[in-house]
């Protein structure tokens, strides 16, 4: 993993959400985007791909969107990329539940595309602000 | 006496004609007679007024004599009737007389005397009636009755004897002259002969009576009589007297007591028609109360001040298992409400009341007081045992001094409403999820072809992107719009009310409006706001209505106006100022301003992209922040809304918190509250690796004292400390008014369900078990600090 993001995988069950995801990240952002439609196999498309961050959308059917950090931080060894879950659930108590199962951030739904990759990169500085006191 | 106007109604011609020649052979030729053939006939002359009596035929065409009766009364309540019928029938007669007439007499029965005799008790029991009863006499009137003139002088000189010029003596030679006196001149008393031609004073008496009821009667005779005296006094005379006995003295005896005792029994009579009337009545509001009771849906109960039971209704004994005659008069409402919930809510009450509440019947009635209705949510308990939820509505009854001498209680079961409130709330946010994710693709979209590709478009397409894009806009802002309502009203907006520093929140809301002002060819200006002005408000609330109010002065701004933001201090408040130059509120208008969909705003929102709401969240926000809004407006001229918010204590030297966007540590200081040594250097090396200012405070007293410098941004806080516990201390810096407690996150070797089972107990940013991971640390810091849990966007649901 670098220090820079490039490299962005979205995980939705919808298939419109993932393409205007990724126009939106690749356009405006830059970024370059791998789609997934599922998070079932999350942990070899991560090792496979090694994106830099993973947007996951929370709502999704079979393995949900806590579900499949799970199984990130369950692999072995447990990866350590940062996950942002995207939703339209944003009760403050809910946001508040995904950072404790261990997300880096949150972009709430319908986002604003051409807020998107800066919300992205926003949360991308904050975390590696806490990573580089980790020294790692 | 003068001649009496009759009129017959009657459509026979000879039943008619029978009935006037009758009347003309009445003695001294009385009566003058007039006919009409049919009942609207009748009427007319009734109408045209000079009747003095009507005979009335039963059996007119289209019409039954009852019915013409009644119209007749309609019109004159006091005109005499008597009734004529070719069929003798006691029904009828019965009828007649219950409908007002005075009297009825079957057309067989017809001639001179009969008429006579009717008519004349008729006009005479209807001018008692029309006149009323007696008022007290100055003088009072004797009638004397006595075929014999002799005998008349000589009472009339014996009355006088006595009395001199107190009393007024009348004459009449016969019993139906005498009749027709009473009716004419109202006597106090009536000396009345037995032996009269025709009829004998007995038939007299009884015709009297029949005229009036009260009038006292003297029966005088020639001869002593045992049997006659017996049958007068059963007819309703007052005395008997014999003549040949009689003396001044006892004749004017006899009538002074006869006056007395009829005054007497007249206001006897009068009071037992009222009390008669009024129990009429109370049975009628007692029949009406039972029905009330009997079939009302809620449950009814009303006790004494004790609570003693004394009223239970239908529905109360259907839902809660209990015969209203079990419980009446034995028991207290207690019987079915949960002992244990009862005991909270009084402990509660007498907390917040600041007396001592019991912990029965006092705690259900507390708060019904005066004129005032408490209501409140209860556990009942059936008798089964089955458990329900209620809503309990007490009134207190009052004496007329005011005083509480029981209560009204209704109840209502609240199982269904309470399913349906949360069927509605789940309702609403799976919809809005349904409704959230459509609209990301869809605005999605939209955005990136108008922001990308406007170029390759043709300008069609571009305008209708445009338009498409647009109504997405409006179509997101009514759904939040409906979640913020949906949760203000369900008590679930949470605020987050700190210490803002004012110019640099008006800034912001300036900077996101400038884009579509500038749009529109309209500036913002705001006014300088001392920099150290703070005050105490969630700002992404403060800022989401500020947003409110410069859109819509934007919008309805023209092209070169320019939108005033300001603030200034007002009495205990600080006032925000959005000033435009646009057409004002109407009048009409202004009542509706903050109602939901208000026209004005709606106005707006069809041009902007907005949903109609936005005023009517913006009041709700500030008044749950404890802020005001109002606006001043005048057609022509312009609007200004203001937003009173109230400032922040100020904490000597303390710097107010800025605004949420840094992501770095920057200058942010940490306190450390830990008494352990290795383990507090530990928490300093990871905080200042992550850019914190780290201060470490080994007891309760260096962090009570630390924490009150208000230099610190967040606080980590062990639990157990060698002479107290770190939780107290929290729970005692947020009873401190003087201070605003920094967010606090444990770090502690014991779960946090072990210390505080109820998590609402204490505010806590965080609870973290040792050994805890020094990564989670320091995310949660910087959640602690920024407030809302690293979320990037100002307001949550765009």
């Amino acid at each position: 993993m670098t220090s820079e993001l490039r490299h962005i995988l979205c995980v939705d069950d919808d298939d419109d959400i993932l393409e205007v995801t990724k126009l939106c990240l690749e356009s405006i952002g830059g970024y370059r985007v791998t789609s997934r439609s599922s998070g079932a196999d999350i942990v070899s498309v991560v090792e496979r791909a090694q994106p830099d961050l993973v947007l996951l959308d929370v709502m999704m059917p079979g393995v949900d969107g806590p579900a499949t950090l799970k199984l990130l931080q369950q692999a072995t060894p447990p990866s350590q990329v940062p996950v942002v879950f995207m939703t339209a659930r944003v009760q403050p108590t809910e946001v508040s539940e995904y950072l404790g199962l261990g997300a880096v951030g949150v972009v709430p739904k319908p986002f604003d595309p051409m807020q998107l990759s800066d919300q992205v990169a926003s949360i991308w500085r904050t975390w590696q602000d806490t990573r580089v006191c980790l020294g790692g | 006496m003068k001649r009496r106007s009759i009129l017959v109604i009657d459509d026979d011609q000879a039943d008619a004609e029978l009935c006037e020649t009758a009347l003309g052979r009445v003695r001294g030729s009385p009566y003058a007679v007039s006919r009409a053939a049919s009942a609207e006939g009748g009427l007319a002359a009734v109408r045209s007024g000079g009747v003095d009596c009507v005979l009335l035929d039963y059996g007119l065409p289209g019409a039954d004599g009852v019915s013409v009766l009644k119209r007749i009364r309609a019109h004159d309540p006091f005109l005499p009737v008597v009734m004529l019928s070719g069929h003798g029938a006691s029904e009828i007669a019965v009828q007649a007389i219950q409908a007002g007439a005075q009297n009825y007499i079957a057309k067989s029965m017809i001639g001179p005397d009969v008429l006579h005799e009717a008519i004349t008790a008729a006009i005479a029991e209807c001018s008692v009636r029309r006149s009323g009863p007696h008022s007290a006499p100055s003088v009072a009137i004797v009638l004397i009755i006595d075929d014999s003139e002799e005998d008349r002088e000589a009472l009339v000189r014996a009355l006088d004897q006595v009395h001199g010029t107190g009393l007024r003596c009348l004459e009449a030679a016969d019993g139906m002259q005498g009749i027709a006196m009473i009716g004419d001149h109202r006597p106090d008393c009536a000396l009345l002969d037995y032996s009269l031609p025709g009829r004998n004073g007995l038939e007299i008496l009884k015709l009297i009576r029949s005229v009036d009821r009260f009038l006292p009667v003297i029966m005088l005779t020639g001869q002593g009589n045992e049997a006659v005296a017996v049958r007068a006094m059963k007819a309703g005379a007052q005395n008997y007297l014999v003549k040949s006995n009689v003396t001044p003295e006892t004749l004017y005896h006899a009538v002074e007591v006869a006056i007395q005792r009829a005054t007497l029994e007249r206001t006897v009579a009068e009071q037992q028609d009222r009390i008669l009337a009024q129990q009429q009545e109370l049975t009628q509001t007692n029949r009406l109360n039972s029905t009330i009771l009997g079939g009302a849906a809620y449950m009814i109960v009303a006790t004494d001040i004790d609570g003693i039971i004394l009223a239970f209704n239908r529905a109360a004994e259907a839902a809660l298992g209990y015969g209203a005659a079990e419980v009446i008069g034995q028991c207290t409402p207690m019987l079915w409400h949960d002992r244990g919930e009862v005991a909270r809510r009084a402990a509660q009450l007498s907390a917040e009341l600041g007396v001592r509440v019991e912990p029965d019947f006092a705690a259900l009635v507390s708060t019904a007081g005066g004129t005032a209705i408490a209501a409140s949510e209860w556990t009942l308990v059936r008798r089964d045992g089955r458990r329900f939820p209620a809503r309990l509505s007490v009134a207190p009854l009052q004496d007329d001094e005011g005083r509480a001498v029981g209560f009204v209680a209704m109840m209502e079961d609240i199982t269904a409403s309470r399913e349906m409130d949360r069927l509605k709330n789940e309702f609403v946010s799976v919809v809005s999820h349904e409704l959230r994710t459509p609209l990301t693709s869809i605005r999605g979209s939209l955005g990136l072809i108008g922001a990308t590709m406007a170029t390759e478009l043709p300008d069609k397409a571009a305008r209708l992107v445009d338009v498409a894009y647009r109504n997405c806009e409006r179509l997101i802002a009514l759904v939040n719009d409906i979640l913020d309502i949906d949760k203000i009203g369900a008590g679930k907006m949470r605020f987050d009310i700190r210490r803002e520093d004012l110019s640099a929140l008006l800034q912001q809301a300036a900077d996101a409006n400038r884009g579509i002002a500038e749009k529109l060819g309209v500036s913002i200006a705001l006014a300088p706001v001392p920099g150290d002005w703070t005050v105490a408000v969630d700002a992404a609330r403060l800022t989401q209505i500020l947003s409110n109010l410069l859109s819509n002065a934007i919008k309805f701004s023209t092209a070169g106006q320019t939108v005033e933001l300001s603030a200034e201090a007002l009495d205990q408040w600080v006032r925000i100022k959005v000033s435009d130059r646009g057409p004002g509120i109407p009048p009409e208008a202004r009542h509706r301003i903050f109602g939901r969909f208000s026209q004005v705003d709606s106005s707006i929102a069809r041009q902007t992209g907005g949903s109609g709401l936005g005023l009517h969240i913006s009041k709700e926000l500030i008044e749950r922040m404890g802020g005001r809004i109002g606006f001043e407006s005048e057609v022509g001229r312009g609007t200004t809304f203001w937003v009173d918010v109230r400032p922040a204590e100020a904490v000597h030297g303390s710097p107010p918190t800025a605004p949420r966007e840094r992501a770095s540590g920057g200058s942010r200081r940490v306190l450390v509250c830990e008494d352990d040594g290795d383990i507090g250097e530990l928490i300093r090396t990871i905080l200042n690796g992550a850019g914190f200012d780290v201060d470490v405070a080994r007891t309760l007293a260096d962090a009570r004292r630390l924490i009150r410098t208000g230099r610190y941004d967040a606080v980590t806080l062990d639990v157990t400390f060698p002479f107290g516990d770190g939780i107290d201390l929290a729970r005692e810096l947020d009873r401190d008014p003087e201070i605003e407690r920094p967010p606090c996150i444990v770090v502690s070797g014991t779960a946090r369900s072990t210390r505080l089972p109820d998590p609402a107990d204490v505010g806590l940013a965080d609870w973290l078990v040792k050994p805890f991971d020094p990564g989670h640390l320091v995310r949660a810091v910087f959640r602690a600090i920024a407030g809302n849990g690293g979320m990037e966007s100002k307001r949550a649901s765009i």
